[in-house]
């Protein structure tokens, strides 16, 4: 047993869940590109990594979230639907894609994150008064106070989940980083609730890719093992963290992360030997 | 006079409590295997496999106490845990009287048996 490469996965995964609970990502976007590039994983043992790793910080991070009542299960399993559809699409792909066309989507994928991310506006409704045609009001307590939404919109988030899963699917990742701000600003769902549910959510998404990569062999147990390590480790640091530091301070910070992880993965895809690809 | 707002359908919390505890006893179950899988192979000074045990062939080497086997459950059993959850929820609903949601639970639910049996064929 390679008890370095171990601490270094550990330590690695234990970073991504950190940055990905303090920015209410799954942290998938930052295992695939650091798993590949710094440590010479294949991309597809890679992404099989990443989705278990989702799936154990989804499993870790929306105990609390279910019990403060920000997870809307009505709203999660309604774009759950088109999101598992997508998801096993995607995770079928991805095992067919070639390694190099993986890379190019993931990096692209990146870029628009940290674009978005630039972008990142909370929005803030009051539609407690709007009709409520599929059930799917809900309330939460926010610093005593009751929050009662109705979330709109549902066949445009139906549309996002489902190209949320298809992404998640082919990459690993957990699809947060495009359903928080779909289900904040376009159906007007409270962020707090939009983080939550998505929390919830990424579990769920990241079984398919987890198991039919597991069917493909990909699931390698020396990459798995110290990233679930790292994930239970960082994921409780996460939320500790993020109840002490401003996070909006360190945007940038993640922002030129993913921007530098996007640019080398989207460069390795089309041929482009970076410096630090191991 | 200010509108009144929206009732909002029955609070789902017990189902939410509900899939918590799956969640937090997935966790446990597979965090106490994952340990009891490295430790058995340091102990036997076995080389963690870097491919997982294949589905079929994975009783078999638990009950020979394969370490790298109880790794690949601890494993298994983190990603069959949303699943459960997915079970928990959907009957969850059932029992509230929502049928709307339980079927789309039970969908959700369908979608994941799917990938699962997918794996199972394609091993």
């Amino acid at each position: 047993m390679d008890y370095v490469q171990w601490i270094e996965l550990a330590a690695a995964s234990a970073s991504a869940a950190v940055l990905g609970s303090m920015l209410g990502l799954g942290g998938g976007v930052f295992l695939v590109p650091i798993f590949t590039l710094f440590f010479g994983i294949s991309t597809k043992t890679a992404i099989a990594a990443s989705a278990v790793a989702v799936v154990t910080n989804s499993v870790v991070g929306s105990q609390t979230h279910l019990r403060n009542g920000f997870v809307n299960l009505r709203l999660g399993m309604m774009l759950q639907v088109t999101t598992a559809i997508g998801a096993l699409i995607g995770a079928f792909a991805g095992v067919w894609a070639p390694d190099k066309a993986l890379r190019i989507i993931f990096g692209a994928v990146l870029i628009y994150s940290a674009l978005a991310m630039v972008r990142k506006r909370q929005a803030s409704y009051d539609t407690s008064h709007d009709p409520d045609p599929h059930e799917l009001g809900a309330s939460f307590k926010d610093g005593g106070k009751d929050v009662k939404y109705v979330p709109s919109a549902i066949r445009t988030g139906l549309g996002i989940s489902g190209t949320a899963g298809v992404l998640s699917g082919m990459l690993g990742v957990g699809g947060g980083v495009i359903q928080v701000p779909a289900m904040n600003l376009f159906m007007m769902v409270p962020l707090k609730a939009a983080a939550g549910t998505s929390a919830f959510m990424v579990g769920i998404t990241s079984v398919a890719t987890a198991f039919v990569h597991y069917s493909d062999g990909n699931v390698d147990p020396t990459v798995v093992a110290p990233a679930m390590i790292g994930i239970f480790a960082g994921g409780k640091l996460g939320s500790t963290l993020t109840k002490r530091l401003k996070v909006a301070d360190l945007l940038i910070i993640f922002v030129v992360i993913i921007a530098f992880l996007g640019v080398s993965m989207f460069l390795t895809g089309i041929g482009i030997h970076v410096p630090w690809q191991r | 006079m200010s509108t009144p707002s929206t009732p909002l359908p029955e609070s789902t919390a017990p189902i939410n409590a509900r899939a918590a505890s799956v969640l937090k006893w997935g966790f446990r179950i597979s965090a106490v295997m994952l340990a009891i899988g490295i430790i058995d192979s340091l102990i036997r000074g076995n080389d963690i496999p870097t491919n997982a045990t294949r589905l079929a062939d994975l009783v078999p080497r638990l009950l020979d106490g394969d370490g790298g086997a109880i790794v690949t459950l601890s494993i298994v059993s983190m990603i069959a845990t949303p699943v459960v959850a997915t079970l928990v929820v959907a009957l969850g609903f059932l029992d509230l009287g929502d049928r709307r949601y339980a079927r789309l639970s039970f969908a959700v639910l369908t979608v994941l048996i799917v990938s699962v049996i997918a794996a199972f064929v394609r091993q």
